[in-house]
């Protein structure tokens, strides 16, 4: 991979991705604090009853998403509202959750950390627990030059573990960093994702990380309207974050609500399923595609899968936390 | 490194500190009377007994006025939580002032809407004070919890938590007060006011930023005074 100027000594950004969003200078990365923020994502000594972590409802092996449930599945087998989205390139994001609730990646672990259904614990218990961790408190030392663990270096360890969670190593980037060549169908693939999916799905991260309908229905029996409940605005009523296409071989199911399990079934979405009933920019338009050009755009979107990303040994489960 | 913490802190005290006798506290006050956790308060126009047991807020943005030769502004920049349950936290941390000169003060009942969006903070501002929302971001600006004899909720508890950044919910108001001529100035905020217009059998919990959140804000932000 290459990259270019360091944002951050420890932090670098791949050559042809554009700038991180994330601000490094009020949480500068070092090593030592990718390391600690690793164990706590996991370790389920970050809810009640320590029987969840972070990672049971963000998996390595799933790009950091969850496969197994549409809906995720947090303390006492409770089941949450949303699909557990995939994990990665955080840094090129500026909201967070699928209505954007939350506005800062320091900030969100506060919310499944307190979540009654996810780990029903509060920040203030899991320092207190932290406290009494000999493990940690050796960690937090060696990383803040601090005694006193508090819930700010909580959460800015969880940052800078997930900060380190960069995908760019998928056969899409060796093609633009000139390293190889598409395929006759992925190219052709590659001209209708330009053509149909780009300005919601922009590369190279297949995201503007806005807000947008893509003409799925409401699900009745969830009643969830998205972004407007963060803004009381009618105008955001059904629009959800655009998430990345990266990974998708590993963190099905799809959508908010994980209600498509394949490919096929969103291609044959956006191919016959959107009704051009809204007119705004963020709705999209209808549009049409022969099953060979959906062969052809599925062969494109698996260029973008990253196995290097997927099985790095650095970002899953530290044995550390085994002896500790 | 250590020797240089020293050394930026006793830079920072005197900067700050020119008149150390000087002080400035907050105090709140239920129809002039003290606030104590706990104890009971009467609000005759609701006809209602209230009991308070959390009472936290942030004030931010202060400024003194000085009116010497010409009028000059001098910006304090701290980020404060109040905490009734904590009497240190009633006292302005590193301020010193010169009486004389001082024709008004300005501060902001909550934060301002920087700190709202720039992650994990520390100290007053650790979200281990319980003043950060979890589910949605932003900070808690001011927060009461108690119960009331006339409250229809659970337990007859009434919860407000007041804050919000974004527009239209901006919730952090601002306060003007005339300074008095004395070292030890106190600011007081009086909470009756506040409960003379909310009826606790219909109104008693705030829990996201809202019109009402507003509304109660500014009820809040006109309710302090200077002694
Ligand atoms: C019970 C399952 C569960 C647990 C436990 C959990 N999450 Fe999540 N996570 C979710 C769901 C569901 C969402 C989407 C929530 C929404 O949109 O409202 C999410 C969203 C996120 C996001 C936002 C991603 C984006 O693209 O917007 C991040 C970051 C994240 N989680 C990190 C964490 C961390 C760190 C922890 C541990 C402190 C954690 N999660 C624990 C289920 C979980
Ligand atoms: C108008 C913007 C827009 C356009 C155009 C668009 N999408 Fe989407 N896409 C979205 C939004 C928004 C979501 C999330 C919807 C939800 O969960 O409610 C999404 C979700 C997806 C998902 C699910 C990803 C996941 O992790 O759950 C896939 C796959 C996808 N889109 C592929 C495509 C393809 C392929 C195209 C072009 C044929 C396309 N999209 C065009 C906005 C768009």
């Amino acid at each position: 991979m290459a990259f270019k100027s360091i944002d951050d000594l420890n932090f670098r950004s791949p050559n042809h991705f554009p700038n991180p969003v994330y601000t490094f200078e009020s949480n500068p990365v070092s090593l030592s604090k990718i390391e600690l923020g690793r164990a706590l994502f996991y370790d389920p000594i970050l809810s009640l009853n320590n029987s969840i972590s972070c990672a049971s409802c963000h998996s390595p092996f799933n790009a950091f998403s969850h496969t197994d449930h549409s809906l995720s599945h947090g303390i006492y087998d409770s089941v949450g509202t949303r699909n557990s989205p995939a994990l990665f390139n955080l840094a090129w994001q500026k909201n967070f959750m699928w209505d954007g609730a939350i506005n800062h990646l320091d900030v969100q672990s506060l919310s499944p950390i307190h979540h009654p259904k996810e780990m029903a614990s509060s920040i203030n218990k899991v320092v207190e627990k932290l406290k009494k961790d000999r493990f940690y408190k050796k960690q937090f030392y060696k990383s803040f030059s601090d005694s006193t663990i508090t819930g700010q270096h909580v959460l800015q360890s969880l940052s800078q573990f997930q900060l380190s969670l960069v995908s760019a190593d998928s056969k899409y980037d060796k093609v633009k960093n000139k390293k190889e060549y598409f395929s006759k169908k992925e190219e052709r693939g590659y001209q209708l994702f330009k053509a149909n999916c780009n300005n919601c799905h922009l590369e190279p991260l297949f995201s503007t990380y806005d807000f947008a309908s893509n003409g799925i229905p409401i699900d009745k029996s969830l009643q969830d309207y998205g972004r407007i409940k963060v803004t009381n605005l009618k105008k955001d009523s059904n629009l959800f974050k655009i998430p990345s296409l990266r990974n998708l071989s590993f963190s099905y199911p799809y959508m908010h609500d994980g209600r498509f399990s394949s490919l096929r079934q969103v291609l044959n979405h956006y191919s016959d399923g959107i009704k051009n009933n809204e007119q705004s920019l963020n709705h999209a338009k209808s549009m049409s595609f022969s099953s060979n050009e959906k062969t052809d755009l599925i062969s494109f979107l698996m260029t973008l899968n990253d196995t290097s990303f997927v099985f790095n040994t650095k970002h899953q489960f530290p044995k550390v936390l085994l002896s500790k | 490194m250590r020797f240089f913490f020293i050394g930026f802190f006793f830079i920072f005290h005197q900067a700050f500190s020119q008149d150390l006798k000087s002080q400035l506290n907050f105090e709140v006050l239920f129809n002039n009377k003290v606030v104590v956790l706990g104890n009971t308060y009467f609000d005759s126009i609701q006809n209602d007994s209230i009991k308070i047991n959390t009472l936290k807020f942030y004030i931010s943005e202060l400024s003194l006025e000085y009116n010497d030769d010409v009028k000059r502004l001098e910006n304090i920049p701290i980020r404060q939580l109040i905490n009734l349950e904590d009497p240190k936290t009633l006292k302005v941390k590193n301020i010193g002032f010169n009486v004389n000169d001082i024709e008004r003060i300005f501060f902001t009942l909550g934060l301002d809407s920087l700190v709202n969006v720039s992650g994990a903070l520390g100290g007053d501002l650790d979200p281990t004070n319980g003043m950060y929302w979890s589910w949605q971001s932003g900070y808690i600006n001011f927060k009461m919890e108690g119960v009331s004899r006339n409250c229809k909720n659970r337990k007859k508890a009434f919860h407000f938590h007041l804050g919000g950044y974004k527009s239209p919910f901006i919730s952090n108001k601002k306060v003007t007060l005339d300074f008095p001529k004395k070292d030890v100035v106190t600011v007081q905020l009086d909470l009756y006011d506040f409960f003379n217009k909310t009826d606790l059998s219909k109104d008693f919990k705030i829990m996201s930023p809202s019109k009402l959140s507003n509304k109660k804000s500014e009820i809040l932000s006109k309710s302090f005074s200077i002694n």
